[in-house]
């Protein structure tokens, strides 16, 4: 019988430094076992990582499923992560996975996507929208907001600006207060997606940031004419094992290391009031 | 044939003749606990309240404890996982109330289903449970509440009706049939008849409270947004004896130990729902900050989201909680106001 | 002889009257539960007619509304409150109040004397409301039950000293003679070679399984964040990863002698000068770990070599934080 609680280990094949070192310091590894992904995931799901005395730490895929690599966004938090953030390129990382449901991308053929992150939470939306940039004459479209504190904050800034400048997608980037040479928009995300106003026809929305950001993204929505089985979301919770055992991660009877992270809001609703964000 | 008759005595040869480990209930309450028969030491012959140890059996295959794994970390970065065994010594728990021997029930759903506990499966298949029919009602026991009852033999693998100097035995499953087989042989059998006669002196106590699972549940799900929660919850203290004593509670922790700056094990240990740190994250959110939301987390992963995912109830009316919370917090009372049925 | 029906009746009359006057904004009360003789800790407010009924006042009153003060803290910040204590609770609340961990200022202190305690589930559950419970100087009786103070449940009762009760409010009349403090226990096992000291200590710390009970129900044990073994970190949203990563692990959750002995015996020396004898600890204890037998070590140091009285009034200084001259030196502390 397999042991769930084994992982693999795998290398680091190659480190991005997304932010600059400090307290909100995020870097983007690349891991690889024999120069392959070390297991195939679909894009949503996550991965235990081990970083050893200290404990383990779920983090979402960060990449479009590839069979290449994994690669996984990871911001400066606790002792786990800051473990993790002394990783250099060639060094060895043991995680378990992949866990977690994901993102219907299959049942969104034919639409447009529309990708509403804020901050680290950009991240697990990555593996949508990278999905999307890979099979263009299956979708719609895509748009994608994002926004971060400052210009120093917003990860995957050279990939975006490819997007933007070679027409892949819609990007909107924001940040939270002027500066000097930003040129795109200053506010916040849902503020940014007030103004370009999506149209929810034939349309799904994704989100993913702070509890505060899917508060607000949801009401932005919900004024936009999105119905509930329309908006996706993924939930951040603390979790142990995994895979529905250790007990701490329910969202009333769904285990969200299991049948979540993903949750369309209209599912969201039929669970109880505890699944949705803190207002 | 699925019933005999036999002298007490004989369980005892058999059981030896195994060589299997055998654990009974030994010392009732606070000092008491499931420990291994020494060698010719008696099986007890009745079970009740008043012989019910304050910790559960749960712990003989889901240790407080329990290593999952041990790391060896090279200078240059190498990583070397070693597995743990999840393993024991061949294993039957003897003379659980039927309290207790319907905890495996949920156990195993809980812990098996889907995909299985690693360390709770290794050890759960090398266990054999002989329930037996209980004789006497404690204070707090709610057992008739929640569709159990003094008789029931859910959970067991055999279980055994003291009647006098004899047991009759009936097998409830193919688990511990090595045992049935020597126990069989030359033995007088009981049929259906003589059985639910024996069976019938283990009289279910009548409770004024009754616990329907389903209207239960629904009831629950109705009230998830009651004031009546931080009422019910005001004095708690959120210690773990109420989750630490059930016999059902199963949530645990996962953390490293380490031994050096290279060398360590990652443990399992028992966790609960009532520590504030059981749901905080990191980065300091914590949908689950307030007491009353835990003590809610508590009773409605018994009664609303274990019967939902599983079919029956987490709870097995054995009273612990009750007995031993420090601060008079009474689930059964709780689950009454909210949605019990008289 | 005592009858804590008729003090119970006066205990509301206190209570209702501190609620009908305004004094207070909510009193912390025992109530009768639904498994009587036990008693629970609840918040009445005024008009809670429903609650004020079934105040009562008794020796099943075995829980600490201190305990309760402490867990509501911030729920209950800038209330004026009623606060009902019998005499472990108000040594309690006095090391609280010195530590200013509460203000004085915010609480009406309604004293019950207190003659010992006694395990409600020694007696049989009293049938009808009108069912007598009373004391004397040998025990306590409940309609027809009676059981001597020495087999109710509660030893560190029989060598409870205190009598200066200083509260705003106070129910009732001492019916016994106070007790003397006892180190007999400790000089059984001080007297015991190392080895089997070692043993007997190693046995007690291998079968804690960290509930944390002992650490919740003390009145006093009050610190956000655990030193030892936290249960709840004192993080915000805006604290540093640094700091989060650097916590320090002197507990790990490992269940083992040396783990349980670094949370018990730490545990003990912070109670130093705090512990008040209270012995709820060790009741609460679902194993039935003797703590009080630990807690002791600090317990005899304090009193016995030092001299100081735990709890005895506000205005005290705490023992850590008071030095005199005439202080023993540590030969004459004994450990």
């Amino acid at each position: 019988m397999k042991d769930e609680y084994i992982p693999v280990v795998t290398e680091v094949a190659d480190i991005r430094t997304e932010t600059p070192p400090g307290d909100r310091m995020i870097r983007t590894l690349r891991v690889q076992k024999e120069g392959k992904a070390p297991f195939a995931h679909l894009p949503g799901q996550c991965a235990m990582i081990s970083a050893f005395g200290r404990g383990e730490a779920m983090i979402s895929i960060a990449c479009p499923p590839n069979g290449e690599y994994l690669e996984f966004s990871i911001l400066l938090q606790g002792a786990v992560t800051t473990d993790l953030q002394y990783l250099e390129k060639g060094e060895k990382i043991a995680l378990r996975g992949p866990y977690g449901n994901s993102f219907p991308v299959d049942e969104w053929k034919g639409r447009r996507v529309i990708v509403v992150g804020g901050g680290i939470g950009i991240a697990p939306l990555r593996s949508v929208y990278g999905h999307v940039v890979r099979h263009p004459a299956d979708y719609a479209g895509l748009d994608i907001f994002y926004g971060a504190r400052d210009s120093q904050s917003i990860i995957y800034k050279q990939e975006l600006f490819d997007l933007l400048e070679k027409r892949k997608a819609n990007v909107h980037l924001s940040i939270d207060r002027p500066e000097p040479g930003w040129n795109h928009f200053v506010g916040f995300v849902a503020a940014n997606l007030t103004r370009a106003a999506p149209s929810p026809q034939n349309a799904v929305a994704i989100t993913c940031g702070p509890p505060i950001h899917i508060t607000v993204t949801l009401d932005v929505l919900k004024k936009l004419g999105f119905s509930e089985d329309q908006v996706y979301t993924t939930l951040e919770r603390k979790m142990k094992c995994g895979f529905g055992k250790c007990g701490r991660c329910n969202i009333g009877e769904v285990y969200t290391c299991v049948k979540g992270p993903v949750f369309s809001l209209a599912r969201l609703r039929r669970l109880l009031p505890e699944g949705l964000p803190d207002k | 044939m699925s019933a005999i008759r036999v002298p007490a005595s004989r369980m005892e040869k058999a059981l030896a003749e195994t060589g299997w480990r055998v654990m009974v209930p030994s010392g009732a309450g606070r000092k008491g606990g499931y420990v291994e028969l020494r060698a010719g030491g008696r099986l007890p012959r009745e079970c009740g309240d008043h012989t019910k140890p304050s910790t559960p059996p749960k712990g003989l295959v889901f240790p407080n404890n329990e290593e999952l794994l041990s790391y060896v970390l090279g200078v240059k970065g190498e990583i070397e996982v070693g597995p743990a065994s999840h393993t024991m010594a061949r294993t039957v728990l003897y003379g659980t109330p039927p309290c207790d021997t319907a905890s495996f029930r949920a156990l195993d759903s809980a812990l098996l289903k889907d995909m299985a506990e690693p360390g709770y499966a290794g050890k759960r298949g090398l266990l054999g449970v002989i329930g037996m029919a209980c004789s006497r009602a404690g204070r707090w026991c709610f057992c008739t509440s929640v569709g159990l009852s003094p008789r029931s033999n859910i959970g067991a693998d055999l279980m055994v009706y003291p009647d006098g100097d004899d047991l009759l035995v009936e097998r409830v499953s193919d688990r511990l049939d090595g045992l049935w087989k020597r126990l069989e042989a030359g033995a007088a059998g009981a049929d259906e008849k003589a059985l639910r006669a024996v069976e019938g002196k283990f009289v279910p106590r009548v409770l004024n409270f009754v616990f329907e699972a389903e209207k239960l549940a629904d009831a629950l799900e109705k009230a998830f947004g009651s004031p009546y929660w931080k009422e019910f919850s005001e004095r708690c203290v959120s210690c773990g004896i109420c989750t630490f004593l059930c016999p059902t509670c199963h949530c645990f922790d996962i953390t490293d130990v380490a031994k050096d700056e290279l060398s360590g094990k990652r443990l399992r240990t028992w966790d609960t729902c009532q520590f504030p740190e059981f749901t905080g994250e990191t980065s300091a959110h914590n949908p689950r900050k307030e007491r009353w939301a835990r003590q809610r987390q508590r009773v409605l992963h018994k009664f609303l989201y274990h019967p939902r995912n599983h079919g029956h109830m987490m709870c097995t009316g054995c009273g612990r909680c009750i007995r031993y919370c420090p601060v008079d917090i009474n689930i059964a009372e709780g689950v009454m106001r909210l949605g019990g049925s008289k | 002889m005592r009858d804590y029906r008729s003090e119970s009746a006066r205990l509301r009359e206190i209570v209702s009257g501190l609620l009908e006057r305004g004094e207070v904004e909510l009193v912390v009360a025992w109530t009768e539960g639904e498994d009587r003789p036990r008693t629970r800790e609840t918040l009445i407010g005024k008009g809670r007619e429903d609650l004020l009924r079934k105040v009562v006042w008794s020796p099943f009153c075995t829980t600490s509304t201190v305990t309760f003060l402490k867990k509501n803290k911030a729920a209950l910040a800038g209330k004026r409150l009623g606060v009902v204590v019998k005499d472990c609770d108000l040594q309690a609340l006095n090391v609280l109040l010195q530590e200013h961990f509460l203000k004085r200022e915010d609480l009406v202190i309604i004293g019950v004397r207190c003659d010992g305690l006694a395990e409600a589930d020694l007696f049989p559950r009293p049938e009808g409301a009108e069912v007598p419970i009373t004391s004397d100087g040998g025990g306590v009786t409940v309609g027809k039950q009676r059981r001597a103070w020495e087999d109710s449940g509660f030893t560190t009762c029989l060598t409870c000293s205190y009598e200066d009760m200083k509260p705003d409010h106070v129910v009732g009349e001492y019916g016994r003679k106070k007790g003397k403090p006892e180190w007999g226990h400790l000089a059984r096992l001080q007297a015991l070679e190392p080895g089997k000291r070692r043993e007997h200590y190693a046995a007690l710390f291998e079968s804690c399984i960290r509930c944390y009970a002992c650490r919740e129900v003390c009145p006093v044990c009050a610190c956000v964040e655990c030193a030892i073994d936290p249960g709840e970190r004192a993080i915000t949203p805006r604290t540093a990863p640094s700091v989060k990563a650097c916590a320090p692990v002197w507990a790990c959750r490992e269940r083992s002698v040396s783990e349980n002995a670094v949370y018990l015996l730490t545990r003990t020396m912070h109670m130093a000068g705090r512990c008040v004898r209270c012995g709820w600890c060790e009741r609460a204890c679902p194993v039935g770990l003797p703590l009080m037998e630990i807690l002791d070590l600090s317990n005899d140091a304090v009193r016995r070599v030092y001299r100081y009285e735990v709890g005895r009034d506000p205005a005290d200084p705490p023992f850590l934080a008071s030095y005199a001259e005439t202080d023993p030196d540590d030969k004459g502390a004994g450990h």
